[in-house]
């Protein structure tokens, strides 16, 4: 990630950084499309991530255009220009808060749910999400996978097409932060 | 704030949905103009209207029409996330954007203000207490309260909230249950000082994201969760409780629950739509088949009991059917049924042409068909079940056949004497089988040990009239009912048939359908008599006039005293005690129903129709005695609105009353109908079927009462709704009135006596008073006429002896009087003139006596004139006469006095002096016409000074103004002269002054103004001989001008008299020197001299030389002086014109100054430009 984006994500977190916040740079999103006639599975290992453990608060990020594995490259190009419109909204972010009334800033594994706002092709969606959380000494590892409904951000199908792209995609996220150096 | 109306929650027990799949879905997209509009939440307020909010706007909803609030009729554009009706029928809106608004019952439209704790957050709920106070409460922001419209207090995490994000907001017992992301703030002791409890995952809560809350039975609440689906909190155990159906919970959010009937539960999921939780079972949304969408966001329960839902594509109504139809739909392969029954174990078995199947319901209540195994093929006509369960089949051609063990058995003529094969009825009493056939007659039969024993049968050979039977009933005294084809309804008595119709000469010979009531009463349907009933000794009929809406139902049964007559346009309900037939239809087309294939168990109706089953719940739940509502929309008075119940007391002429009103049944709509009336003039009930408008005109005065209600389509009557109002009689109709006036009449008519009475007394003493006061008048008359008689006799004293001649003549100028003086100077007596009646006209010697007679009387004064008399030849006489006309008290001519003097010598002096003055007259006259000759003339003037006028007006005949003139070669002098005096003196001077201007400039050719002046002066004080110490105070007031033809120059000296410039800018005056010519050059004193002043006359300005007498004299409306300003005023105005029409205009403006008054002075006015 690049390091001007891994300041800006952090900057995401409204609590500035303390001791107590892990960060990762490499995670993985992957988002699967399983429609009648095809299967589309891309992701990235250019995932950025924050936590607050004093906080709560959590924050993740990655590029648009940092996605791979699809079935062709003509199929990434319109994924990248023609329906996610990567130049114009080059990330998707999820900006929230862990809302489980548990302590996890002790180690160990944790199924919470974070709410926030998941943003994606320049529009703002309320989420709760569940997320699986192993969090040891050194580091925490998240695990978490959510549904996108397309037309919910304005990410625009065509007809023609529609049976290649699900109308909902799922998302999923893994990643393993590390305490902030 | 869930929006329940929670009352109704506590209502008996009702079978809410026992009917299972028993529901109509109305699937609302079209509330707002634009299709497809999203709704976001609902409410209901107390008079039973919807209130929906939406992206774009809020509709108050009656189930048919919808009344849209938005920014064209003041709600601000905004998406509405709540809405909220509170008991003072206010309308609470809250928006996406955090604001709030609120509709009073008028409509007007309010907002409710935050000041600076401004929500940034959607607002998701209200509640108002009973003593006013409002909670708000929002997404993110905690929650509000206010008071009288001001914020009292904000709530957030901060003081009290589990969070500030607050998902739902319900009051139950007594406490405010707020579900937020972490859990559930109670609020307690709401009206005064808040107290706040949190419970959460720590106290047992499954889910911490609480999105919905709603009271449930047994002090419980239903909590709605994110993840964990629905658990049970017991408010009073605090402890949670969580059904089976959620442990693992995937069906999304639960966002909006509430507690139905017999502790069912209804709730709606974020994505995977409408559940219903209920005795046990967990159904999804496919039991409510016909909902269009599986994503809402909001859930309500109205009034009536239906569910209310709104989605993105609208707003969904669910509302519980008293009836379904097993149809094709549900797996019914022939829906043309012509048997229906029911066994012990609620399999349904149908009957058809096409033979006979079972239809079961399965736990999500589909229906399964299945086709009965070996059943013989053919018609099933009808059916019936033996208190042993035994279920046996009617049919055309295959005779009986029973279910044994599950087997059909068939029983026809060939194996069991059963007398025909084409059964049509079957009625099964103490195990006896009554078996009706088409063409056999009547079979009595028994089933014993699977084998079928006909008791007895009964046909047209042994006593009964048709073989064709439809129906048989037996009454609770066993008496046995027949009814045929042909025979009419017979009864069986003493094992003989008795015909009924016969009995009681029916029309009908064809009785199609029986059935018995409670009361042993036999109905019957009649091919012509309508529905009878038969009390044994009476018939009553039933039919369109008596309110039936088909007078030949082809299904009739009796449950609960009800009598149901199926038919073509649905189901005719009568009340077997009183009559009072109601309806309820089932579809909105024909029925169809088959010939007496109607079956009630356990309250449940079953109906064979061409169109499948009609399965029809008798017993009316709760939910079905729900009331309407009607309301009164309009009221009018004489054609113009009123607002309701703004007044209940009206003007004579305030009688053309109209009422519009309207009903609300959100179940049903379309099926109400309504009736009205007003008391004290509609003698009945009037009915409608649709709201509307009635008119009521010219009624008399009165009191009355609208009464109106609505009825929905179970036969349920609103409460009414009364609009009393008295229409007050006219004043002239009230009996006060008419005692009034009467009194008033009466207090009028002696008053009007009373005055007169005092009027005539009144009369009397002035008449009295007036018979005093002629009487002294009469007395005081006397003495004047005494007194005047005496004053004649002094007068006649004098008219006789006076030397003046005196006339008496009467009106018409006839003598009637004259003194010694005229006898003696015409030489006549007055008895000649008497006797010859002279009239004046004849015998004056003036000719003009008959002018001056009428002038006199005319005038009414006395007229002066003189005539010569010659009567005496020799001795002329000159009379001087004064005719005067002599009038009585009322003013007509009573005498005319001549008075003649004797005036010769007056006249002769006067001669001679009208002489002399002729003389004198001429000789000025002379004078004048000298004086003008030496004037100089216009023309000369004009040759010299081409822009010039001269006016000049002498007061008599000789002036002492004059003008004079002296040319020479590069230059002329003008001058004006006022000389003391006019008339004559006046004249002479003007002569001295204008020989001595012409010795000083023509030959002593002095052209200097002022040396002219200073040697006028020294020549007239010579002339007068001033210097020799005369006292002469005679001279002159001159002013003389310098006028050079070709230089731009002027030059002006002025003894007593200025020099006038006049432009367009006004008037400028050369004063003159204060010396006036003819002043004493006094010893020791500053020699006298005058001024010359040199001027450069513009080409715009005009010069004005004059005399005082213009500006002297006396005129005007006040008789005053014309004066300088005046004169001044007017050169102004005029020195623009013509030099010809400025002479004429300053005569005309003297006259018109001058008026009557004489002319004071000689005016003279000379005006000049280069």
């Amino acid at each position: 990630m690049k390091k001007p984006l891994y300041i800006a994500f952090a900057l995401l977190l409204s609590v500035g950084i303390k001791a107590q916040i892990f960060m990762c740079k490499d995670g993985n999103t992957k988002f699967i499309s399983e429609a009648p006639l095809e299967l589309i599975k891309a992701q990235s290992n250019k995932t950025g991530g924050a936590v607050d453990f004093s906080n709560k608060n959590v924050a993740f990020s990655v590029l648009i255009s940092s996605f791979e594995g699809f079935n062709s490259e003509l199929q990434k190009e319109h994924f990248l220009e023609n329906y996610m419109e990567a130049d114009k909204f080059q990330k998707a972010t999820f900006k929230g808060k862990i809302i489980e009334d548990v302590d996890i800033s002790k180690p160990g594994t944790y199924t919470l749910r974070a709410k926030g706002v998941f943003n994606i092709h320049g529009v703002d969606k309320e989420k709760i999400v569940k997320v699986k959380m192993v969090v040891k000494e050194k580091s925490a590892e998240i695990d978490t996978d959510f549904d996108v409904p397309l037309d919910e951000h304005n990410i625009k199908v065509p007809k023609i097409v529609n049976q290649k792209i699900a109308a909902v995609i799922t998302v999923q996220v893994k990643a393993t932060l590390k305490p902030q150096s | 704030m869930r929006k329940t109306a929670k009352v109704l929650l506590f209502l008996a027990l009702i079978p809410f949905l026992s009917l299972k799949g028993q529901y109509s879905i109305k699937n609302f997209q079209n509330l707002l103009p634009k299709k497809n509009v999203p709704f976001n939440c609902i409410s209901q307020d107390k008079q039973g209207y919807l209130w929906l909010g939406s992206n774009e706007g809020l509709v108050r909803f009656d189930g048919k029409s919808s009344l849209i609030f938005n920014q064209k009729n003041g709600l601000p554009a905004a998406k509405i996330t709540s809405v909220f009706c509170d008991a003072d029928m206010f309308v609470w809106i809250g928006t996406s954007e955090g604001k709030v608004y609120f509709i009073n019952p008028a409509h007007r439209i309010d907002s409710l203000s935050f000041g600076k704790e401004v929500p940034e957050n959607k607002i998701t709920g209200f509640y108002k207490s009973e003593t006013g106070k409002l909670f708000v409460s929002t997404y993110g922001n905690g929650i509000y309260t206010f008071e009288n419209s001001k914020l009292l207090q904000h709530y957030t995490s901060k003081n009290g909230m589990s969070d500030d994000v607050v998902y739902c907001f319900q009051y139950v017992f007594n406490t405010i249950w707020c579900g937020t992301d972490a859990g559930i703030t109670k609020i307690s002791n709401t009206n005064k000082a808040p107290s706040f409890e949190i419970v959460s995952s720590k106290n047992g809560l499954p889910d911490n994201i609480v999105r919905s809350i709603s009271e449930y039975k047994d002090n419980k609440l239903v909590i709605g969760t994110q993840d964990s689906g629905v658990c049970f909190f017991d408010v009073s155990k605090k402890q949670f409780q969580k059904p089976v159906f959620f442990s693992e919970w995937d069906k999304g959010a639960v966002v909006e629950c509430s507690s139905v009937e017999q502790g069912g539960l209804v709730f709606i999921t974020e994505k995977k739509g409408l559940f219903l939780l209920q005795n046990g079972q967990l159904y999804s949304q496919d039991f409510f088949a016909g909902l269009k969408t599986t994503e809402f966001n909001d859930l309500f329960i109205d009034n009536s009991h239906s569910i209310w839902l709104t989605s993105k594509s609208g707003a969904h109504q669910v509302a519980e059917k008293r009836f379904e139809f097993i149809n094709a739909a549900k797996g019914l392969t022939d829906e043309k049924i012509l048997s229906v029954i029911c066994d012990n174990n609620g399999t349904i078995w149908a009957g058809s042409q096409t033979g006979l199947v079972k239809l079961n319901k399965d736990e999500q209540s589909i229906f399964s068909v299945t086709t009965v195994k070996d059943f013989p093929k053919g018609t099933v006509s009808c059916s019936a079940i033996d208190d042993k369960g035994t279920l046996y089949f009617g049919t055309y051609e295959n005779g009986l056949i029973a279910m044994i063990n599950n087997n059909p058995v068939v029983f026809n003529s060939k194996n069991s004497a059963l007398p025909n094969d084409n059964v049509s009825n079957l009625f099964i009493n103490n195990e006896k089988i009554y078996v009706s056939t088409i063409g056999g007659g009547l079979a009595i039969c028994e089933l014993n040990e699977n084998k079928l024993n006909i008791l007895k049968t009964y046909s047209e050979e042994n006593g009964l009239k048709s073989n064709y039977i439809y129906s048989t009933v037996l009454n609770s005294k066993g008496e046995l009912f027949v009814a045929s084809d042909g025979g009419g309804l017979e009864k069986l008595v003493d094992d003989k048939f008795v015909s009924v119709t016969e009995g009681f000469k029916l029309k009908s010979n064809t009785i199609y359908s029986l059935c018995k009531d409670a009361k042993d009463n036999i109905w019957a349907v009649t091919n012509s008599d309508g529905l009878i009933k038969y009390d044994g000794s009476k018939i009553y009929y039933f039919n369109q006039k008596t309110g039936l809406r088909d007078e030949q139902p082809l299904q009739i049964t009796e449950a609960n005293g009800i009598i149901y007559a199926l038919h073509s346009k649905g189901i005719d309900k009568i009340n077997s005690i009183n009559g009072q037939i109601s309806y309820y239809d089932v579809l909105d087309g024909d029925l169809e129903p088959s010939l007496n294939s109607v079956y009630i168990r356990e309250g449940i109706l079953y109906s064979a129709t061409s169109n499948g089953i009609l399965v029809y719940r008798v017993k009316p739940s709760p939910a079905d005695q729900f009331k309407p509502l009607v309301v009164i929309t309009n009221f009018l008075v004489n054609y113009k609105k009123f607002p309701l119940d703004s007044v209940h007391e009206l003007k004579y002429n305030q009688n053309n009353l109209s009422f519009e009103f309207s009903g609300l049944w959100l179940k049903n709509p379309d099926k109400l109908l309504y009736r009205y009336k007003v008391e004290g003039f509609d003698a009945d009930w009037k009915y409608s079927p649709t709201p509307q408008l009635v008119n009521y005109n010219n009624l008399d005065a009165g009191t009355y009462s609208f009464i109106v209600q609505s009825k929905n389509d179970e036969d349920v009557w609103s409460e009414p709704i009364t609009y009393d109002f008295t229409i007050l009689l006219p004043l002239w109709k009230r009996w006060w009135f008419w005692l009034i006036v009467v009194a008033i009449t009466g207090v009028g008519i002696y008053s009007f006596i009373q005055w007169r009475i005092k009027a005539l007394q009144k009369e009397n003493l002035i008449l009295e008073e007036k018979v005093t006061q002629r009487t002294a008048e009469i007395e005081k008359q006397s003495k004047i006429i005494e007194e005047a008689n005496k004053e004649l006799e002094q007068l006649s004293l004098v008219a006789s002896k006076t030397d003046n001649i005196v006339l008496i003549l009467d009106p018409e100028g006839y003598v009637e009087y004259v003194n010694d003086s005229f006898e003696k100077l015409n030489n006549i007596t007055l008895e000649e003139i008497l006797a010859e009646r002279m009239n004046i006209f004849k015998i004056s010697n003036s000719s003009k006596i008959r002018e001056v007679f009428d002038e006199a009387v005319q005038n009414r004064k006395s007229v002066k004139y003189e005539a010569l008399n010659t009567k005496n030849p020799g001795f002329e006489v000159w009379e001087a006469s004064t005719l005067t006309p002599i009038y009585d008290e009322d003013g007509k001519l009573k005498k005319v006095i001549i008075i003649d003097s004797d005036v010769t010598e007056t006249k002769r002096q006067q001669k001679i002096i009208e002489q002399k003055n002729k003389d004198i007259t001429d000789s000025i006259e002379y004078a004048r016409k000298i004086q003008t000759a030496i004037l100089p003339a216009h023309e000369k003037i004009r040759k010299y000074m081409p822009y010039t006028c001269v006016f000049y007006k002498t007061k008599d005949i000789v002036s002492g103004d004059f003008y004079w003139f002296s040319e020479k070669e590069d230059f002329c002098l003008i001058a004006t002269v006022d000389c003391t005096g006019h008339g004559v003196p006046g004249a002479f001077m003007s002569l001295i002054g204008y020989n001595i201007l012409n010795r000083i400039a023509n030959e002593a050719n002095i052209t200097d103004p002022s040396q002219i002046l200073k040697n006028l002066n020294l020549g007239v004080l010579d002339a007068l001989h001033k210097n020799r110490d005369s006292d002469s105070k005679d001279g002159m007031d001159a002013a003389i001008c310098k006028f050079y033809y070709k230089e731009n120059k002027i030059e002006y000296a002025g003894a007593m008299r200025p020099l006038w410039i006049v432009n367009n800018e006004g008037l400028r005056e050369i004063k003159a020197d204060k010396i006036p010519i003819g002043t004493k050059q006094d010893p020791g004193a500053p020699e006298i001299n005058y001024t010359t002043h040199t001027l450069t006359p513009a080409a715009d300005e005009v010069f004005y030389i004059f005399t005082d007498g213009y500006s002297d004299q006396f005129g005007g409306e006040k008789d005053k002086k014309m004066g300088s300003a005046r004169f001044k005023e007017l050169l102004i105005n005029i020195h623009k014109t013509n030099f010809n029409e400025q002479e004429k205009t300053l005569l005309v403006e003297h006259n018109k100054w001058k008026g009557e008054n004489e002319q004071v002075d000689d005016m003279l006015v000379i005006g000049f430009k280069k």
